[in-house]
């Protein structure tokens, strides 16, 4: 019986290996890491610094929670419970457009604020494009669906110190807590996301049907997903030790137990409930953006080590008197520079510059320094398509979904169709978060 | 929405039982209507019934060419030690096909094999092919995927029986649908409304 499918491979058969970025995202991608370990290492040489004591320094925390967050999300993932809530949500929309795009954005929120970014898409977009094709969206409501699900995945990221890679490179450089974080960036980013949602959610016309059709959606979807179990006896197990996780992270120094020290061991104590409650500890990640952003960190610590960044540093602080109009200047810059070349490259080039300030004259104002810049990166991730994290991948995902419009036309979404969102979530962003460093600093 | 294509992927039966609690829309009667022929309210106590009908063939592995999931779950009601074959098409898309594979019953022995393989140790003293379709007239129709498949097993010895989720008294065709010829079967299940 050659054909015989076990259901236990059911998972590696839906989320296959198969082509998570476009070809376009993939190459470019590749190109990139070349050129930033390459380039990194002709400056170093050029500048006559020695690589080993570049490497002396290099924040391989970061990568390590990175990897293990990651890792983390996997096993959160194979309970069941992503897809569990996106179908109440669904369910909940009644399949309202409207509904849709608002709950859903607020899920990737609050999931992308735990977990990882790319992970917590991929974990709920199988069951979006089940009710996007039930639902018979058009091609605006697709593009505007997917330009909040990205929005929402970056402000989602930048509220917790955990949630996306900036975050973590600002909780391991110390200039701030994790509890500071924490209280400072999610209520800034809650009222962002709230904000985007809003403003988005008015765009979609409401239906003037009589909710049948959408009801019976609904009722597919359910069908669909009906007999799916979900592992809540490892859910609870696994809550429990993110809950530690979290608590550690707050409340030990990190000079006592580092932060990436706490994240291993709170993996390593997940994959063991896993391991015994006969879960599938699914250790594969995508290796790239763990070698894109190293290659980011492996550029910035080059910069830094040059001094080029303190130079400049000082350049704004020498002609920006006022402290207010300083932050707000870098605040631009950053968002400038996370937009062109996103945020990864963002986050580690502007971060010495940050740490300078925060141990100058803002030394005070650290905590809203350390989220002006997360807001700043966030903003800018928003603003291209290449600029967020999950942006190719979110894209290519899409576009192999086969969504069509009412005309069968086969929807896509790309780096054209997002700019005009993409210009809209950035200025929304940066503009709060401008207003926000107004009335604290 | 493509009803049919949630068909393939949760089978007629279901469709049938979720379309009929929205019946009262004149919307979704028209939608629905074009492209397949509404179920009879009796849908729901017809469930039961085609179990009950496919337990009497004394056949404990059920080889279903579209994936019943409706069905599935009242299987062991009637059949202790059933198990259920669900044929999977070469078409069917990868990500369908892992769904599918996550929504089996956890009540009941369910597997899935692909297109065109066929089942070790299924044979005519224990087992049963069962194609789902609509009887129209006294005819029978199916999707192409089933009546490709019908044809790809049409030469196992043991019963091959037809169960019609509805059964109209004129004869429509309805797009993407094939006739298919009744001496292909068995067994029909004539108690359809």
């Amino acid at each position: 019986m050659n054909g015989l499918i076990g259901v236990q491979n059911s998972k590696a058969n839906r989320i296959g290996k198969s082509s998570l970025f476009s070809s376009f995202g993939e190459s470019a991608g590749f190109f990139l890491i070349a050129v930033m370990f390459i380039v990194g290492t002709l400056v170093a040489i050029g500048f006559n610094l020695p690589v080993k004591g570049i490497m002396a320094n290099y924040s391989y925390d970061v990568l390590v929670i990175l990897i293990v967050m990651e890792l983390f999300t996997n096993l959160i993932a194979e309970t069941g419970i992503m897809q569990l809530i996106a179908i109440k949500i669904a369910e909940k929309s009644k399949g309202q457009k409207r509904m849709c795009l608002m709950l859903f954005g607020g899920m990737m929120f609050l999931i992308s604020s735990c977990l990882n970014n790319i992970t917590a898409v991929m974990m709920i977009l199988p069951i979006v494009f089940v009710l996007l094709k039930t639902l018979e969206v058009d091609r605006k409501y697709v593009c505007t669906f997917f330009a909040v699900i990205l929005a929402l995945s970056n402000t989602g990221g930048a509220a917790s110190p955990v949630g996306d890679f900036p975050a973590i490179v600002i909780m391991t450089s110390g200039i701030t807590s994790f509890l500071s974080y924490l209280t400072h960036a999610f209520p800034l980013f809650a009222m962002t996301s709230l904000i985007l949602l809003v403003l988005w959610g008015i765009s979609v016309k409401k239906e003037k049907d009589d909710g049948a059709i959408r009801e019976l959606a609904i009722a597919n979807l359910k069908s669909q997903y009906k007999n799916m179990r979900i592992r809540y006896d490892v859910l609870v197990c696994l809550g429990i030790v993110f809950l530690g996780m979290f608590l550690a992270w707050s409340i030990i120094p990190q000079s006592i137990i580092p932060p990436e020290i706490i994240a291993v061991l709170g993996y390593v104590v997940a994959m063991v409930i896993c391991s015994l409650k006969k879960i599938r500890v699914h250790q594969g990640m995508e290796f790239k953006s763990v070698l894109t952003i190293a290659s980011y960190l492996f550029f910035a610590e080059v910069v830094s080590e040059s001094g080029l960044l303190r130079i400049l540093a000082e350049y704004l602080q020498d002609n920006i008197s006022s402290p207010k109009l300083l932050v707000m200047a870098i605040m631009f810059i950053t968002s400038i520079i996370a937009g062109i070349f996103s945020a990864g490259p963002a986050a580690a080039a502007m971060m010495p510059i940050i740490v300078e300030l925060c141990n100058g004259p803002l030394n005070a104002q650290s905590d809203w320094i350390a989220v002006a810049y997360a807001a700043s990166i966030c903003a800018g991730s928003s603003l291209f398509m290449w600029s967020a994290t999950a942006g190719f991948i979110l894209s290519g995902k899409v576009n192999k979904a086969g969504i069509v419009d009412g005309g069968e036309q086969k929807i896509t979404w790309g780096i054209r169709e997002y700019l005009k969102y993409g210009i809209v979530n950035y200025v929304v962003q940066i503009t709060i978060a401008m207003v926000a460093i107004e009335l604290v600093l | 929405m493509n009803v049919l294509r949630t068909a393939e992927e949760i089978g007629l039966v279901q469709v049938g039982l979720n379309v009929v609690e929205l019946l009262s829309s004149e919307e979704l009667r028209n939608k629905v209507g074009a492209v397949m022929p509404l179920p009879s309210i009796k849908i729901k106590d017809n469930v039961e019934k085609m179990v009950a009908w496919i337990a009497e063939l004394g056949k404990s592995k059920l080889m279903f060419l579209t994936p019943e999931i409706a069905l599935f779950d009242i299987i062991p009601k009637y059949i202790a030690d059933a198990e259920v074959i669900v044929l999977v098409p070469c078409s069917m898309d990868d990500e369908v096909k892992g769904r599918l594979a996550e929504n089996i019953p956890a009540n009941v022995t369910v597997s899935l094999l692909n297109e065109p393989y066929f089942p070790d140790e299924f044979i005519p003293s224990n087992g049963v092919i069962v194609a789902c379709g609509y009887m129209a007239n006294g005819r029978l129709m199916v999707l192409p995927e089933t009546y490709r498949m019908i044809e790809h097993y049409k030469d196992f010895y043991g019963k091959f029986v037809f169960l019609p989720y509805v059964k109209v008294d004129e004869f429509i065709k309805y797009e993407e649908w094939i006739e298919i010829n009744p001496d292909k079967f068995n067994l029909i299940w004539r108690d359809a409304e």
